[in-house]
């Protein structure tokens, strides 16, 4: 930590700087006093995240942050304050302020779903009196309702949704933001990284949509408090677990099943939620399977994955409360070929552990102090006759970080604080034998870094028109020893070896990200925002193919890979109509992005053994610049949004496609998604999805020749091509069969793609003759994944 | 003795063998269906593959690029030929002007072939070929030869007393770095020409200075046709293993570094074409002027076994 300090000396006189600017900025008089305190729900005691408390008033007012807690402070008098969240009944109170007030507010549950929720004093301009831009708040029970693919609920395939963020493919939940790539997304689970939220080829993310209480995307504008990615942050948080009384939920689907316990350990004190899920296509596929697969021949052939998740917090007072959350995710792949010639075995998943101490130094100082464990491993084990061998690649960070938010007016909101991470990369390690011998691969690789980050952030009004979120983060990046770094001469070939010490600093990289955002009301139902955001990333993902695989690498930025660094400028302008009833925007955002990687031409992972594995990249520049439309009609019994966006996204890579920009291969010119959800009475509701995005970009033959004999392919430009457009219809029929107090059990019946589109997933060639016999005629062949899937999922709850 | 590293290395081909498995597996709801591709032409443009060997005359071939979805029948398979190229070979010294010849071991038949320079271990040739008034040049050397100490014939399964196995040759890479090796084979009274395993090219970035021991697969002859659909037939000699009783000639060569280069994408992208996962690997070439393809110089080293139990 101190080393950072010393490192960041120069930096700390700008941060020093701003610090006393806002300070000076921040006019505080003695006759002021603080209401300050927590929202929680009433029947579970979990705290609400992102309700608002306003005063009516001054018109103003403060949102609860990820742990519950707002402060507002005024002059001495009378007010009325208005606390509200949505889908909970609003609560108006009355206050005589002469005194520092703490006040704990229980919401209770909007019982009426079908009736229109009162709008009389509740805030819900928030889109357009907030500085923020480019953030999106999801509802899970929202999620919930929206059609799930094979009755998987996925808020990531949620976010994929909305304007600027794109799909990585069909039934997948890897997603770009506004052009960036899929590593440029922060995903934090309750705080903790966690670097390969996808099952499976990214058909179902890692997280259980049961123990989730809060999503939020910010995919432009990003506060100064979150940093280390380009494009965007996922930020989940997990239910806390009920501190009233015990309860079970969970469910039946078609592939999986889930259950989750919550409860408190003691009253209003201490409170735990455990959940569970896993997959059984592995069981469910056995029956389809011949006689001769079913008896031993096959069996250890199968695929499942499972993710646990636990959480428990203890409130030692007002102003101290503990939260321990961990999350253990697996995927299982395994293998047999009959007669056991062939075995192969592939786990990989993710661990996070994250414990967070909230502390209460004022009324108007919170602090959380957080530790995080976060850890990515993938393993690859296959056997041959008398030949094995294991390949293993993986990340682990040890993460720790103090913020404090400091609310000393009304007009004020300061975030601040420091972070440190060190990361532990390998890269891939290999192992393997013939009969006995074992064999020499090399050494595992690690690559080891210290990962450091300061930061201030003020949201202040400078006027009743003009609201300003500044910020400047810091951030320090080292490369440290043990590493062998091996000098190449002109051909490539390894000259020397340098070894540098353990802790040895090797290459470090010092930064300011300035971040911007302002809003100016026009008037109550009409505002206009800028937004102005520099990021560095010192952390790439290597993908040598076109979707995202478990074998995807994590690798620091060394002396060879320097952090990718974005620009990002937004104008938006948000109106809203109808008694805030309907909300709508346009958004237009220029990116650039510089230090992408991608592998050189023609690399292959093993390219990495024995060798230092940056020297397998090459480096290029990319741009991004589109047009977001949205509209949403937020409260009634219909409900719903229209997403669409307009963008362009290149590369230019010198050493890629004799070094003229081409496409990235998630540019996509036209994005829509249209998601609508009608509550018909108590028991039924029903939702649809349709979503069209244009074709994805790929690089094809056009042309071939012999060489030794055989057809070789000739490429055209990188990306030149374009695969059909892609769109689906998907619907989806909530039915809520009995709700007590004691018991409550639900449907989810879900059609996806209902006009069973063939979308494109991949096109591949084939060739039946041989070119030199001339008896060649190559077919181009499509394949679709996924035509229509009905699926059907209990759920219950007691 | 340390055994080559990149008999593991190989084996991470598996790799592609997880994807296909993981594919199978979820393709069971998946769908495909013939579509058609509007691409546009490639530009026209001359392959020439040309190779000379130490103790050997150097010899090219040369034919034309073609439209990818363009069906090739045997009447259109004449036009890619190049039979009217003027071909020279120099060694800075002489110069050899190649002729074009038939060799019915080869499918399309025809290659030039020079008659003045045989190649020496050290040296530098140049190539030059003009084809309707293009001209085209390139040039490569033939390293130092670098000998085998043995070749061995080991069963697939000893216990089992196994017929079917492979061969493995064993030689010391010399200290400097940068060696790097094409391997053929060829079975005496079955192959015609010399034929080359799947991955038929290693460089000595992993074993640099040691003894190598290295696993040799059975070639397939491309001029041969094959019909994958053909029942497997006992009088023909199996795919990937030798069999006890065949005498095979190991062909070791040298190679210098942009020769390894174009060999190396190749079979890059003879592994990863079909692969819809894999970035497309584009196949460089070290002619100048506008072709494609390759003009290679080989130290070669041959090495006799019988193949007894």
């Amino acid at each position: 930590m101190f080393l950072i300090f010393d490192t960041l000396n120069k930096y700390n006189y700008i941060l020093v700087f701003f610090l006393i600017f806002t300070f000076l900025f921040i006019k505080t008089s003695a006759q002021k006093y603080t209401i300050s305190g927590y929202i929680k729900e009433k029947s579970t005691g979990e705290i609400l995240i992102g309700a608002n408390v306003l005063v009516k008033e001054l018109s103003k007012g403060a949102t609860t942050n990820k742990y519950g807690f707002f402060s507002i402070s005024l002059d001495k008098g009378n007010y009325t304050l208005i606390s509200s969240f949505i889908g909970y009944k609003e609560q108006v109170q009355t206050i005589n302020l002469s005194k520092n007030i703490s006040l704990n507010i229980a919401m209770e549950e909007q019982t009426l779903l079908t009736q229109e929720v009162v709008v009389s004093g509740e805030r819900s301009d928030k889109n357009i009196q907030g500085a923020e831009m480019g953030t999106v708040k999801l509802q899970i029970e929202k999620i919930k309702s929206l059609p799930a693919f094979l009755g998987e609920v996925d808020v990531l395939k949620t976010i994929q949704l909305l304007p600027g963020v794109q799909s990585a493919g069909e039934g997948n939940s890897g997603f770009y933001v506004r052009g960036g790539g899929p590593d440029q997304n922060l995903i934090l689970l309750d705080e903790a990284t966690v670097y390969n939220a996808a099952h499976l080829f990214g058909f179902f993310s890692v997280f259980n949509a049961d123990i989730i209480k809060d999503v939020n995307l910010i995919k432009g504008g990003m506060p100064a408090n979150f940093g280390g990615r380009l494009s965007s942050v996922v930020d989940i948080t997990m239910k806390d677990g009920n501190n009233q009384s015990f309860h079970t939920e969970g469910g039946i689907g078609l592939i999986s099943s889930r259950i989750a316990v919550q409860g408190p350990l003691k009253k209003d004190t201490a409170a735990f939620i455990l959940s569970a899920r896993r997959t059984y296509i592995d069981i469910l596929i056995q029956p389809f399977m011949g006689e001769f697969e079913r008896t031993r021949k096959m069996k250890g052939t199968g695929y499942y994955f499972y993710d646990l998740n636990a959480k428990f917090n203890y409130r030692f007072s007002d102003k101290n409360r503990l939260y321990v959350s961990a999350y253990y995710g697996r995927d299982m792949f395994s293998f047999r070929s009959p007669k056991n010639t062939f075995k192969v075995y592939i786990p990989w998943g993710n661990a996070t552990t994250s414990v967070r101490w909230n502390h209460l130094f004022s009324d108007k100082m919170f602090m959380n102090a957080t530790a995080i464990f976060s850890d990515y491993q993938f393993e690859f084990e296959a056997e041959q006759s008398s030949f094995a061998f294991k390949l293993f690649s993986g990340i682990r960070d040890y993460n720790t970080h103090i913020d404090f938010s400091w609310m000393p007016t009304i007009r004020h909101n300061v975030l601040f604080g420091v972070n440190y991470t060190f990361h532990t990369f390998i890269p891939s390690g290999v192992s393997a034998r013939i009969g006995e011998t074992e064999l020499n691969t090399g050494d595992i690789v690690k690559l080891y870094a210290n990962e450091g980050a300061v930061y201030i952030s003020d949201d202040f009004d400078l006027s009743d028109k003009i609201k300003i979120v500044g910020g400047l983060r810091g951030t320090i990046f080292q490369h440290i020893g043990p590493f062998n770094r091996f000098i190449k001469d002109d051909f490539g070939n390894t000259v020397d070896t340098i070894f540098y010490k353990r802790g040895k600093n090797i290459q470090s990289y010092k930064n300011i990200e300035p971040r911007l955002s302002l809003r100016y009301a026009i008037n109550m139902k009409s505002s206009v925002k800028l937004s102005f955001t520099q990021n560095y990333q010192y952390v790439h993902l290597a993908s040598l193919s076109s979707v995202s695989l478990p074998t995807d690498l994590w690798i620091p930025s060394t002396s060879l890979i320097k952090p990718q660094f974005a620009t990002q400028y937004a104008i938006g302008y948000f109106r809203n109509f109808y008694d805030n009833k309907w909300e709508t925007s346009v958004e237009a955002y220029y990116k650039t992005m510089k230090n992408q990687i991608d592998y050189k031409e023609g690399s292959t992972p093993e390219d990495g053994l024995n060798d230092n594995v940056d020297y397998s990249f090459t480096f290029g520049k990319g741009a991004s610049y589109g047009l977001e439309l949205f509209v949403k009609k937020r409260v009634g019994a219909t409900t719903g949004w229209i997403g669409y966006t307009l963008s362009k996204t290149t590369r230019l890579f010198p050493e890629i496609n004799n070094g003229l920009e081409y496409p990235a291969k998630y540019d996509r010119r036209h994005d829509l998604s249209i998601i609508a959800t009608h509550e018909l009475n108590k028991k039924w509701s029903f939702s649809a999805v349709f979503v069209y995005a244009t074709g994805n970009a790929l690089t094809l033959p056009i042309g071939r020749y012999l060489i030794d004999g055989r057809p070789i392919s000739q490429y055209a430009e990188r990306n030149s091509y374009r695969m059909a457009p892609y769109h689906r219809l998907d619907i989806s029929a909530n039915y809520l069969q009995k709700k007590t107090e004691k018991f409550e059990s639900s449907w989810n019946f879900s059609i996806y793609n209902v006009y069973s589109r063939l979308n494109p997933y991949f096109i591949y060639f084939e060739d039946e003759g041989d070119l030199q016999f001339g008896n060649s005629n190559p077919k181009a062949k499509q394949v679709s994944l996924f035509p229509i899937l009905p699926s059907v999922t209990w759920n219950f709850k007691f | 003795m340390k055994r080559f590293q990149n008999i593991n290395i190989k084996k991470l081909k598996n790799f592609n063998l997880f994807l296909f498995i993981f594919f199978i597996f979820f393709f069971i709801a998946s769908c495909e269906k013939d579509i058609t591709v509007d691409l546009p032409r490639p530009e026209k443009a001359i392959v020439i593959e040309g190779a000379i060997e130490n103790g050997g005359y150097p010899w090219v071939i040369i034919t034309r690029n073609t439209p990818y979805f363009e069906p090739v029948d045997a009447q259109t398979v004449i036009s890619l030929l190049v039979l009217n190229a003027y071909v020279i070979v120099t060694d800075g010294h002489d110069t050899d002007k190649l002729t074009l010849q038939v060799d019915t071991n080869l499918v399309p038949p025809f290659i030039y072939k020079g008659s003045q320079i045989k190649g020496e271990v050290g040296k530098t040739y140049y190539l030059k070929v003009i084809v309707d008034a293009k001209e085209y040049t390139s040039y490569t050397t033939i390293p130092n030869l670098v000998p085998l100490d043995s070749v061995k014939f080991k069963p697939r399964n000893p216990q089992e007393n196994d017929t079917l196995g492979y061969l493995w040759i064993y030689f010391r890479d010399p200290d400097s770095i940068g060696n790097n090796y094409r391997i053929f084979s060829k079975t005496l009274g079955k192959d015609s020409v010399f034929v080359h395993p799947f991955s038929s090219v290693a460089n000595d970035m992993l074993i640099n200075g040691r003894n190598v021991e290295y696993l040799v697969y059975r070639g397939r002859n491309p001029n041969i046709m094959t019909d994958p659909n053909a029942p497997p037939d006992p009088s023909k000699p199996p795919r990937w293993a030798f069999v006890t009783g065949e005498t095979a000639v190991i062909k070791f060569c040298s190679i210098n570094k942009t020769h390894f280069n174009f060999w190396k994408s190749v079979e890059q992208q003879m592994s990863s074409d079909g692969n819809p996962f894999a970035s497309p690997t584009s196949v460089v070439t070290n002619i100048e002027g506008g072709a494609l393809g390759i003009w290679g110089g080989y130290a070669v080293f041959l090495d006799t076994i019988q193949i007894i139990k």
